[in-house]
């Protein structure tokens, strides 16, 4: 890591920590306000507003012209905003510093809409399909203990988010838009999304076997033997029904069955059976 | 009482929502709120977790993917809580409520967010008028009926809704309340075909089958099967990696040689 900072001169002078500092806590603010035509146009623009009057102090048409530019649509996870807010602000201090004419702002646009993809397929993955399932699944089995160790995980929890977004802002402000285009184009951002998928699928067949319950308690006597149908099923493969239902909702689910049905369907199933008699707590 | 109650769910709600949406704090934070609801209605913490394990088991897997909410996650777990919480009922109790109310609330955000689309047309104005004032100050109007709106759903829920919950709860017979337990265990498999959906691909299946083996044949904890999964995905991480330097190789010796920029890239 220290080679690279040297090579590449990461540090940060007083003044730009400062900024980035503001940014990093602005940036939380992202998810508010959310609306169905820009998405998360109108929280950017909020929330890179005193940044952008701090680069065109000396420009007010400048800094209009790109409060207007930055109101578009923009929409990714947000832990994943700050490397594309880091760059966005580099590229506006060029565009400050450039003499009229000489900067397409276009190319601002062009990078926020290029990266913001990429980075929502990472982030989404990563936080809620990777960490937030693993981080979840710890909790709820110290909760159902009921410790209160779980008021301490978030510490853990959390810790990624900031990292990401921390970094994420330093560095895409630091090195510029070459790198991290060169990182999606090199396919390292496709390479990480399917690597964390994978831990993703690995996770959720063990999340199946020990977090859904499908109790089958119906009982019979055959010539004498009782016949126990949970039993009969263990021997074949543990955990066989959680396994079945879970991959009908996968299935059902992917044919664009609405999540909705799905859960109703789920819960009907629940109460149809246990009437029966076959399942029971 | 009531009243109080009503206000100490309202503000536990209005803190979830807005951590929800703060840093994407929530996601991993659930438990949180319910401690803070425990302490401020004065019961045990450990009691609201284990009615919050519950309900976020129901929930697990329902995430935020994207801009589409299909449940309000934060709603229906702080109420339904909250209401087994004060009527000291079984968790299923809190699952039962909880999951209706979570697909009901999802309304209040719909139409806070069709708010905000109509004020988007405002915000443009007033950047056209070169006016930043306004645009903080509706920014800031917007946040704040955000969270008054959550506080209100929930303070009223409270107020109005806790006679009927009783009586509700009261008159649930035993069985229904056996295969309330029962659906609600089956709950997360839907979270999980969720989640498959959203990263699914055939050529995921052998870890899939891996994942499901450890756990159900070898026992493992959620933790050990977590940390194989991470070794399959660094496995998978470092051949894709090999493939890309041969794929660029051939691509590079097609070509001219490399330039310079090219060198900086591949140390």
């Amino acid at each position: 890591m220290t080679k690279t900072t040297e090579k590449n001169n990461v540090t940060l002078t007083n003044h730009e920590k400062k900024l980035t500092k503001k940014l990093f806590w602005r940036n939380m603010f992202l998810g508010f306000n959310m609306s169905y035509t820009r998405q998360q146009g109108v929280a950017w623009d909020w929330v890179h507003q005193p940044v952008y009057r701090e680069i065109y102090k000396n420009d007010e048409d400048k800094y209009w012209e790109a409060m207007k530019r930055n109101l578009e649509f923009f929409n990714t996870t947000p832990n994943m905003v700050g490397t594309v807010s880091g760059l966005a602000v580099s590229m506006e201090e060029e565009n400050a510093k450039a003499s009229e004419g000489s900067f397409d702002t276009a190319g601002i646009s062009g990078m926020k809409i290029g990266l913001m993809g990429p980075l929502a397929g990472i982030g989404d993955t990563f936080f809620s399909g990777v960490w937030g399932l693993i981080i979840m699944g710890i909790a709820i089995s110290f909760a159902k203990k009921g410790n209160l160790v779980v008021a301490a995980l978030p510490l853990i929890a959390l810790l990624p988010n900031l990292l990401i977004r921390w970094y994420g802002q330093k560095y895409g402000y630091k090195l510029g838009s070459k790198y991290i285009q060169k990182a999606v184009q090199d396919g390292i951002m496709t390479m990480f999304t399917k690597a964390s998928s994978i831990v993703g699928v690995t996770v959720v067949g063990g999340m199946i076997a020990t977090l859904v319950k499908f109790p089958i308690v119906y009982k019979t006597k055959i010539n004498g033997t009782v016949f126990e149908l949970q039993k009969v099923l263990d021997q074949i493969l543990p955990n066989m029904m959680p396994l079945a239902l879970a991959i009908v909702c996968f299935v059902l689910l992917r044919k664009n069955v609405s999540p909705v049905k799905v859960l109703l369907g789920v819960v009907v199933l629940g109460f149809a059976l246990t009437f029966l008699g076959i399942t029971g707590a | 009482m009531l009243l109080y109650q009503a206000f100490a769910v309202g503000l536990v709600m209005a803190f979830a929502k807005f951590i929800n949406a703060y840093g994407s704090f929530a996601q991993l934070m659930p438990f949180i709120s319910y401690i803070l609801l425990a302490l401020l209605l004065g019961e045990s913490p450990t009691e609201a977790l284990i009615l919050g394990a519950a309900v976020e088991l129901a929930f697990y897997g329902v995430m935020q993917i994207g801009a589409v909410l299909p449940q309000d996650t934060a709603v229906g777990g702080l109420l339904g809580v909250a209401f087994a919480l004060m009527l000291h009922q079984k968790p299923a109790v809190a699952v039962t409520l909880a999951v209706p109310i979570s697909m009901l609330a999802v309304v209040v955000w719909n139409l806070l967010k069709f708010w905000f689309t109509a004020n988007v047309e405002l915000f443009d104005k007033y950047i056209d008028q070169r006016n930043i004032k306004k645009f903080n100050r509706l920014w800031w109007i917007q946040v704040g009926v955000y969270e008054l709106a959550y506080f209100s759903l929930a303070f009223f829920a409270i107020l109005l809704g806790t006679a009927g919950v009783k009586a509700f709860v009261t008159s649930i017979p035993p069985t229904f309340l056996t295969a309330l337990t029962v659906a609600a265990g089956m709950l997360p498999a839907v979270g999980m075909g969720m989640l498959l959906k959203f990263v699914w691909n055939i050529s995921f299946l052998p870890f899939f089958i891996a994942g499901f083996v450890f756990a159900a044949y070898l026992k493992l904890p959620i933790m050990g099967v977590s940390i194989l999964g991470v070794a399959f995905g660094l496995v998978m991480f470092f051949i894709d990696r090999e493939i890309n330097t041969v794929k660029k190789n051939k691509a590079t010796t097609i070509q001219s040689s490399g330039n310079d920029e090219e060198d900086f890239f591949n140390d």
